[in-house]
């Protein structure tokens, strides 16, 4: 067999195998829904009261049971949600993918999240207890870090790893140079993670009908 | 055989190779978007999948959506283990066709010497 055809075949494999991974995209929906829900989680962040540090800093915080009680409802429903989409999708283009270990990995990062607690000097109380601070953002990042696997999508991969470090960066911006009154760092993380998912979502979904 | 590496002749055509690659990147795919991705006719395609059925590569599954009849396709664990062997066998030929040496240029003759 010449070299031309056994590179011919692999080139034939590899064009319809990018075909198949461009018809069975869908993460524009799971950034979108879920964009929405974290930017609809924001005013839930409205400060209760100012903490003093011993240094002399101070800054609002937040939380309370109705954020707990938002996220332990938001997330399974985004889930469901986005696993209704996909279905429908492999319906709609004749080709289906698994999302099965994205949702798994992000229920068990929320759980597990949920139940530890968001900082060691606080005491060993449940997130969920303490009205949660960014903890949702990292569960829907290693979430999406999965999906972007699945998906064979390093611009997701990327996105994943910023959603990661978007609460530390927003904190350390936040308190010394906006601290806007009666409102906590967690709740603009909230606006600017909400901002980026359903920016991300739109350019996906630009991206994805453009491949199909 | 060619060259030494192993063939699974099952595979190793054009077309049958482009469908469990598809396969093997979805979870399942319809007939139609097995037809139009690689653009074969549906007499075509169907002798193709026929092939792999029987070889036990796919899986086929006929169903309903609504009342539009519908037919989804499945990859095999042995038609995974098939497309990667072929696979390999593809890119260990190329490895020997660049491995191969190079044909030594031809010693000069009296005319061509200045």
């Amino acid at each position: 067999m010449r070299s031309e055809t056994a590179k011919d075949l692999l080139a034939e494999a590899d064009r319809a195998r990018s075909k198949a991974r461009a018809g069975r995209r869908g993460a524009w929906f799971a950034l979108v829904v879920f964009g929405a829900f974290v930017l609809a989680a924001a005013p839930l962040y409205i400060a209760r009261e100012v903490v003093t540090y011993a240094d002399g800093s101070s800054s609002w915080v937040s939380g309370g049971w109705w954020v707990s009680l938002y996220w332990l409802i938001a997330v399974p429903l985004g889930y469901l949600a986005c696993v209704r989409y996909y279905r429908r999708h492999a319906e709609r283009t004749g080709v289906a993918g698994t999302v099965w270990p994205w949702v798994v990995t992000g229920l068990v990062l929320f759980v597990l999240m949920a139940l530890v607690p968001p900082g060691v000097f606080e005491g060993w109380i449940p997130a969920f207890a303490m009205g949660w601070t960014s903890l949702p953002l990292f569960a829907l990042a290693g979430g999406f870090l999965v999906l972007a696997w699945l998906e064979r999508s390093p611009y997701l991969a990327v996105f994943s790893l910023v959603l990661f470090v978007l609460p530390e960066v927003c904190a350390r911006i936040y308190d010394p140079y906006l601290g806007w009154r009666g409102f906590s760092a967690v709740g603009f993380s909230m606006i600017v993670a909400g901002i980026a998912l359903l920016c991300a979502g739109a350019l996906a979904w630009m991206s994805e009908g453009r491949a199909r | 055989m060619s060259g030494g590496v192993q063939l699974d002749e099952v595979v190793h055509q054009r077309n049958r190779l482009a469908i469990l690659a598809v396969l093997e990147e979805a979870s399942k795919a319809e007939f139609g978007f097995l037809q139009s991705t690689l653009e074969l006719t549906p007499g075509n395609l169907s002798r193709h999948l026929e092939i792999l059925e029987n070889a036990g590569y796919v899986a086929i599954e006929k169903g309903y959506s609504g009342r539009r009849p519908r037919t989804w396709v499945r990859i095999t664990k042995a038609g995974r283990a098939a497309l990667r062997a072929e696979v390999t066998a593809l890119r260990t030929m190329l490895r020997q066709v660049d491995d191969l040496p190079t044909a030594r240029p031809k010693a000069r003759s009296k005319d061509d010497v200045a």
